[in-house]
């Protein structure tokens, strides 16, 4: 999901790049409780019948639908933000509580969206500078990031000197 | 906080080879390994089924003996379900919810690389199956897929082999289904709420809960039944204390909603292609929605009409059979639904939208073969005759299989960019259709008359009908040849298709698979700077 920041004369200082999530963590709560219920309830009948051995399956099973949304609640709460201002871009991307910067001259620095050697894998998003290359906006749809690459073009564009004049 | 620089401009690509397969994360590699897995295994199950009609095509014993036929019998069926439709289906869950939903990926791209690369150490640990008891000089499994108790505890070390082979499938299963629900429920673009998803990952969320639900059941029930083969308990040994129709009762709790989890993607598949082949939006969408859900309730809780026989009380086989005749409202409503979607529609009739109609007018028809089964009288005389393999074989070759080559068709012009050759595709459609037909309605007749199945021979007075059964079953298993030929061709090269081949797409479905290229275009780069920062 693309965030777009502006401030009072409309102008971008702010990208925020986080992973798109439909559901709240609330709502992931409930909808893992709801089916703990229903399967652990299946598994507790039959265990009245004898089959005890449902039980550790449920159990197990529970484990890894409760751990996969925690997995994918947690990386919800990652985010790449890319600050812009007339002497600095700063990338920090911050994943799983480990915060990393990354700093660019946007005089200098150029904004490529390229496809991937496999026709049908995402197209990539990356800012170069000087022979360094960052890669951005993995968790972006292809759209998002053709919409990112454009606003982040367009920003650069006026940002540099000559464009000014 | 670190601070760190941007890496070098490396020049490393993806892995290439098999590597990029081995290691793929990318849903739409493992759907594409999911397909072929898919179509090696219905080319395998395809076989045994030949064979079996070979077998069958006069009375005697002419070319197989009885357990090799049972075993063929067993795997043909444990192939198809499990190695076959289970796999297709998520092969274009894989492809096409997150193109649907509007997600880049899966929301767990290393669990799916790895709830696929399970399927082939299982389809290997099935061949063993089959070769192990005639390596060690013991009997095949000949149980059936259903692997009932004394059977499957007296059979040989093969019957070992396929309950880790369920195992296996299991997990895949699972792991694949918790991939799917946690991606549909987290990763969906914004603003599409749960009704304006398309009916095909509706199908799939539904169906993904069902196997969360059901299948711990068969998991421990065949783990019940590994310990009474070697750990000394008797689950299901009467003289122990247990009893056999407890296994009965765990495997037809998975067994019955597991026909839905192979019918309800095929509904998806149709709910796509009956409105962009009639031009109209998805006549009553909600209620379609509500009533698959329906059937999947419904769908847990009568799985006891598959063994009236067993000897429940009157007031517990009247709850299943009354249950079970409530299934069809869910399911009459779906074929309804359908119909009104073409009703004074702009119809075309590309291959899709025949095998479409196709299914249902075929799928009703096990319905009404359904809802006679469901009654007990009548039960107990259809119970364990060729009138039961014919029910559920038009039940989940129209219901499943068709479904799955609807979507084959509906899809590859998304898949590979090329568009297939429509007269092929309608030389396939109709070719398996009538020798489908040819093949399992004259089995409706022998049923009824009394033949039994899982039997090796027959009584000569069933002759004509196992003639034309298996002279059509040859003709059906032939046509996949065309199927294969079509895929081939089409992969290779032919028209080019849009980015939406089907002018209906836009009126009739809401997915979003049709707004990307067909497939995304293709970029070559002399060194190609793909680049990751960490």
């Amino acid at each position: 999901m693309l965030i777009t920041e502006r401030d009072e004369f409309g102008k971008t200082f702010r990208f925020i790049i986080r992973p798109n999530r439909s559901i709240g963590k609330k709502g992931l709560i409930i909808f893992f409780s709801l089916i703990c219920v229903f399967s652990i309830g299946i598994a507790l009948r039959f265990w009245l019948l004898g089959a005890w051995m449902v039980m550790p399956m449920v159990l197990l099973e529970m484990g890894i639908l409760g751990s996969a949304f925690y997995l994918v609640e947690r990386a919800s709460r990652d985010t790449e933000t890319i600050d812009l201002s007339e002497n600095l871009l700063r990338v920090t991307r911050n994943v799983k509580s480990v915060v990393d910067e990354w700093q660019f001259q946007p005089y200098w620095v150029q904004v490529r969206l390229f496809n991937d050697q496999i026709s049908w894998y995402p197209k990539h998003l990356c800012l170069r500078s000087h022979g360094k290359e960052l890669e951005i906006g993995q968790c972006l749809t292809d759209e998002e990031r053709e919409e990112l690459s454009e606003s982040l073009n367009h920003e650069l564009r006026i940002m540099k000197p000559a464009e000014r004049i | 906080m670190s601070t760190d620089v941007a890496h070098d401009a490396h020049h490393h690509g993806p892995p290439a080879g098999f590597r990029r397969w081995l290691f793929s994360t990318n849903h739409k590699d493992i759907g594409t390994m999911y397909l072929i897995f898919a179509l090696v295994m219905l080319f395998l199950g395809g076989a045994s089924a030949m064979m079996l009609r070979a077998e069958l095509l006069y009375p005697g014993i002419q070319i197989l003996n009885p357990d090799l036929y049972n075993n063929l019998l067993t795997n043909h069926a444990l192939i198809m379900v499990f190695g076959m439709v289970m796999p297709a289906a998520a092969g274009m869950a894989n492809w096409m919810i997150p193109m649907q939903i509007g997600a880049p990926d899966m929301a767990l791209p290393r669990l799916n690389n790895l709830s696929f690369w399970l399927l082939p150490f299982a389809g290997t640990m099935l061949i063993i199956s089959m070769i192990a008891p005639y390596i060690w000089g013991d009997t095949p499994v000949n149980t059936g897929w259903t692997l009932y108790p004394p059977l499957s505890v007296q059979a040989g070390i093969g019957m070992d082999f396929s309950i880790f082979t369920l195992h296996i499938l299991g997990i895949s299963s699972i792991l694949a289904s918790i991939n799917i629900v946690t991606t549909i429920i987290n990763m969906r673009a914004p603003g599409m709420g749960w009704m304006d998803m398309p009916l095909f990952v509706w199908a799939w969320f539904l169906t993904g809960l069902l196997l969360i639900m059901v299948m711990p059941v068969l998991a421990g029930g065949v783990t019940m039944l590994l310990f009474d083969r070697h750990f000394g308990t008797a689950f299901f040994d009467a003289a122990g204390g247990g009893d056999p129709v407890l296994f009965q009762h765990l495997f037809w709790f998975f067994g019955h909603p597991e026909v839905y989890v192979l019918l309800l993607p095929s509904i998806g598949v149709l709910g796509l292609i009956v409105p962009t082949f009639s031009r109209k939006p998805l006549f009553a969408y909600k209620p379609l929605v509500y009533s698959m859900m329906l059937l999947c309730a419904l769908g847990m809780v009568v799985w006891a009409h598959h063994q009236y026989t067993v000897g429940m009380s009157e007031a517990v086989t009247n709850y299943f059979m009354i249950g079970t005749i409530l299934i069809s409202i869910p399911v009459g409503y779906m074929l309804f639904s359908f119909i009104f979607t073409m009703w004074r529609g702009s119809m075309t009739f590309e291959t899709p939208m025949l095998f479409a109609i196709a299914i249902v007018l075929m799928f009703s028809f096990a319905g009404v073969t359904g809802v006679m089964l469901a009654v007990v009288p009548a039960d107990l005389q259809y119970h364990d005759t060729y009138f039961v393999v014919a029910h559920f074989h038009y039940a989940l070759i129209p219901g499943a299989v068709f479904g799955l080559y609807a979507g084959v068709f509906y899809w590859l012009p998304k898949w590979t960019g090329n568009m297939y050759d429509e007269k092929l595709g309608k030389i396939f459609f109709w070719w398996t259709t009538i020798s489908f037909n040819l093949t399992f309605f004259p089995q409706h007749f022998s049923g009824l008359a009394g033949m039994p199945r899982r039997i090796v021979d027959y009584s000569p007075i069933f002759l004509e009908f196992n003639f034309i059964s298996s002279i059509s079953a040859f003709a059906f298993g032939a046509s996949h040849l065309l199927f294969l030929y079509i895929i081939i061709k089409t992969i290779r090269g032919g028209e080019k298709a849009g980015d939406m081949p089907w002018d209906g797409a836009q009126v009739g479905t809401t997915g979003l698979e049709w707004t990307v290229p067909s497939p995304p275009p293709f970029h070559t780069f002399e060194e190609p700077p793909v680049l990751k920062a960490k």
